[in-house]
This record gives C-alpha cells, structure tokens and sequence, in this order.
C-alpha cells in the first residue's frame, strides 16, 4: 500500500495532473477547494489510493460537531522549481459543540461536504492537535517556506 | 428549509457565542475571538452531505472566512433570517 508524506498527491490527483501536463485531457475547470481535516494516524494508515473522502484510511472529523471543511483558497502554482502551491490564508475550523478527536492530516478536496468528493492531497499537520468542546482550531496561511501552512510541491 | 445564499444572524435567547454555549462556561481570550458570536451575520451555504446539519460561512474576530456546522435545533431557534 503506498501510504503517504507530508504534502502528498492522492492517486486521484497525481493522475489529473499527468494527464493534463502531457496533454491527453483537458484539465479541470477552476474550482474552489476544501481542506478537511483527518484523524488517520501520522504513520501507516493514510493511503494515497483512496480516491474519494469515503475512503476507509481517510477518517475525516464528523461534521455534527461545528466542524466543517474549510476554504482552502491557494495561490496560482509558483513560477519556480519544484513549483509550489499553499494556502494564502489562515484557516480556522470550528468552534466544536463536541470533542472531534486528535487531528493529525490536513485533506484538500474539491467539496464542501460529502463522502463523494475527490481527495486531492494529504498534508501531515506540523504537530498533533485535539481541540476541545468550545475550541476553535487554526493553522497558519503559507508562506512559501516548508512546514508553513498547506504547502505542496511537484 | 434554507437555500444556499440566504442570510441569517446569530441571536441567541442565552446571548452566549456558538461554542461558548456548547461549553456551557467562559472560554478563554483567544477562543471568544473565534468563536461564532452572538450578532454575527451568516450566509447558508447547503445542508452537509453526511449529517444533514446546516453549513454557514460568516467572518470570525480576526477577519477569517469560517465554514460551521450548526446543530439543526440552535439553526431553527437561534438565527433570525435577515
């Protein structure tokens, strides 16, 4: 099972963008993107194969607790090699109405809610964090510089 | 049932934020300023695919856009369709 690293494709999205930089489909139309939040643990759960957030190494929070995905709202791929991507904001989740249990992976996505949406890439959170009832749960907009926000790169 | 686009405000009886009434106590400095509180202005966004419970974007505190889940009672008692 190829499981995954830090700021990792999913098969889902490794094979949209082979497909589209080689020229054999049209990419995507622009969309917005979610970032959901996982409780798989930080090693040997999460698997790059699941294509959907119904996937069972996935694990997403449930979302009858105040948590939803949030907007992930990234910066055009930079002009640089390895080319980068990011969020340009910070993102909050919550407040919780109950305890949602310890998040260890951010998942980008390209829905709102639902099960059906497609996991686009997994990034490993830079420590573990279990908000409590109350509680609303931050990470830092992206920079550009590594370990700063959802970063990932090709 | 609400449509994607409708505006509400958060006005509960209680007048405690989202989360704080989920405590049930004070939360601390930082969380009160992330929390969903009481006068907010909130766009419904769709109904979550999984629990049914209301989606809502609004503006915390510090200016971030947040997506939140809302219990479907405290929805149909506490924000008032503006």
């Amino acid at each position: 099972m190829p499981l995954l690293s830090a700021g990792q494709l999913m098969q889902y999205a490794q094979r949209q963008a082979l497909n589209a930089v080689f020229l054999k489909t049209q990419s995507p139309a622009a969309a917005a993107t979610y970032m959901a939040i996982s409780t798989s643990a930080v090693t040997g759960v999460l698997n790059s194969t699941d294509l959907t957030m119904a996937g069972t190494s996935i694990n997403e929070y449930a979302t009858a607790s105040g948590y939803a995905r949030q907007s992930y709202g990234p910066v055009a791929a930079t002009a640089a090699s390895p080319s980068l991507i990011y969020n340009t904001s910070q993102l909050t989740w919550g407040p919780f109405t109950s305890a949602p249990g310890t998040a260890n992976w951010g998942i980008c996505t390209d829905g709102a809610s639902g099960t059906g949406t497609n996991a686009i890439a997994a990034f490993l959170l830079a420590s573990p964090r279990t908000p409590s009832i109350g509680d609303s749960l931050q990470a830092a907009a992206g920079t550009g510089s590594a370990g700063i926000g959802f970063l990932a790169q090709v | 049932m609400a449509n994607s686009g409708d505006k509400f405000t958060y006005q509960p009886i209680h007048g405690a934020g989202y989360g704080e009434a989920a405590l049930g106590q004070e939360l601390t400095a930082e969380m009160t300023e992330l929390d969903l509180r009481p006068g907010t202005e909130v766009t419904f966004l769709e109904y979550d695919a999984d629990s049914d419970w209301p989606l809502v974007e609004w503006v915390d505190g510090v200016g971030i856009d947040r997506i939140t889940t809302i219990d479907p009672a405290a929805f149909n008692s506490d924000f008032i369709p503006v």
